[in-house]
């Protein structure tokens, strides 16, 4: 370790605590919003520090990005009321959550917890053992994966149990948002299309590039950081694009279709987890031979479930609205 | 001892997780708390992947950082789930925070 990388790695960490801080401590919601994205891409940059670039690019899409464009969203709502006039009109942006001063009594317990938690933190860092990871075990498992890259093959084959339930918790984030919010976003027609040029041209160039880029990434998770993730997202975020430009691409699209995309990946996952079972191996295990293919198949189906599932999600809550909300045909004020 | 790469951001996600759990504590308002939830996972991945090069091999330990991808994908969902909780309840009672008789 060079002196200069030592002192990279020293400013990032910095960073990312003084975003963090700032992110929570910032006076204005929107301030928060932006320290968070930061906060997002400055992690990013620690990923390939540490050489994970997988988790960087998943990180950078949708740690950073699409929860970013959510966070951005909602704002509006969180703040929409106090231009009507109403009683929260003389307070900042924040609505009353500057934190009152602290009772002396609270701040000495955090201080003291703080303590605790730095001397249990460090403790635990000198003391942790070499060794013990699973690098030597996955790597004389690679030749029954299918694929050439160690990350893909633990995601889709040596723990691909993980990865479907990961694609059923975003089918179930997803049936909570529309418990939550309503599924308004799928039925309601959007507002007659008027689009600036600018953005038209724009949209019309990256968008086929987008589609482009994420099936390249999904071929490439075979050999190469990349994979199912990172390509729905981006297929999602060409999707978010869309809808933010005004296009009426989705607004088109009937409920049945929104439905059959959001549990497609979960289907096709289990589909093929139990094609398994009948040949008298487990659920989710694929033959040596032609495990690459199932994988492929797996994946293709689970990045356009992701990204269809990710442009739902910012659907659903575009259209919620904020305390106006169309929930509320009947309230009073 | 020699400071490792890994070392600074093992020490680095102990302090964003102590900043996050503060956030979840003091912040009032339930987009900071959100923001502050979410900063934990952010530390719990630093760490998990900060401990993936124990085995000192060439090749980083993939496992690690297939739960992290998971990871970061499940908690973007529960954080889009508590946005749209936190919309209808904006929404219903015109409060953005727990605490009763808030201004709206």
């Amino acid at each position: 370790m060079s002196g200069a990388d030592i002192l990279f790695d020293f400013l990032l960490a910095a960073l990312l605590v003084l975003l963090a801080w700032r992110a929570l401590a910032a006076p204005q919601l929107y301030q928060a919003a932006i320290f968070f994205i930061a906060f997002g891409l400055a992690m990013a940059l620690a990923w390939t520090r540490m050489n994970a670039p997988d988790v960087a690019l998943a990180e950078a899409a949708i740690g950073a990005g699409l929860l970013g464009v959510l966070l951005i969203d909602s704002l509006a709502a969180f703040t929409r009321g106090r231009e009507r006039g109403e009683a929260g009109s003389k307070h900042c942006a924040d609505e009353g959550t500057r934190a009152r001063p602290m009772p002396r009594v609270s701040q000495a317990v955090v201080a003291a917890a703080g303590v605790v938690f730095a001397a249990v933190w460090v403790t635990a860092i000198l003391r942790m053992p070499e060794g013990g990871g699973l690098t030597a075990i996955a790597g004389a498992a690679m030749p029954e994966s299918g694929v050439a890259h160690p990350v893909t093959a633990v995601l889709l084959n040596f723990r691909g149990y993980d990865t479907w339930l990961e694609v059923g918790v975003l089918l179930l984030a997803m049936l909570g948002i529309f418990c939550a919010v309503g599924k308004t976003g799928f039925e309601r027609e959007q507002r007659p299309a008027h689009i600036d040029p600018l953005i038209n041209w724009l949209v019309r160039f990256l968008v086929p590039l987008m589609v482009l880029v994420s099936g390249y990434i999904l071929w490439l998770g075979k050999t190469a950081p990349g994979g199912a993730f990172q390509s729905g997202v981006i297929l999602g975020a060409a999707g978010i694009l869309l809808r933010i430009a005004g296009f009426r691409t989705f607004g088109r699209l009937p409920v049945w279709a929104w439905k059959t995309g959001l549990v497609f990946g979960f289907a096709v996952f289990l589909a093929v987890g139990a094609a398994a079972l009948p040949a008298g191996r487990s659920f989710l295990e694929y033959p040596a031979e032609t495990a690459g293919a199932w994988i492929l198949i797996v994946e293709t189906a689970c990045a356009l479930s992701i990204g269809f599932t990710l442009l739902a999600f910012f659907v659903c809550l575009n259209a919620a609205g904020g305390c106006d909300g169309p929930r509320q045909p009947n309230r009073t004020n | 001892m020699s400071v490792e790469t890994h070392d600074i951001y093992m020490v680095a996600a102990g302090l964003v997780f102590a900043v996050g759990l503060g956030g979840v504590f003091l912040c009032r308002h339930f987009f900071r708390k959100i923001i502050a939830t979410k900063m934990l996972g952010a530390a719990a991945f630093l760490l998990l992947v900060s401990v993936s090069r124990r085995d000192a091999l060439d090749a980083p330990d993939p496992v690690p950082h297939a739960m992290v991808i998971t990871g970061i994908v499940v908690a973007v969902s529960a954080s889009a789930f508590a946005l749209a909780l936190a919309r209808r309840i904006r929404a219903e009672t015109g409060q953005s925070t727990f605490e009763e008789g808030d201004a709206p």
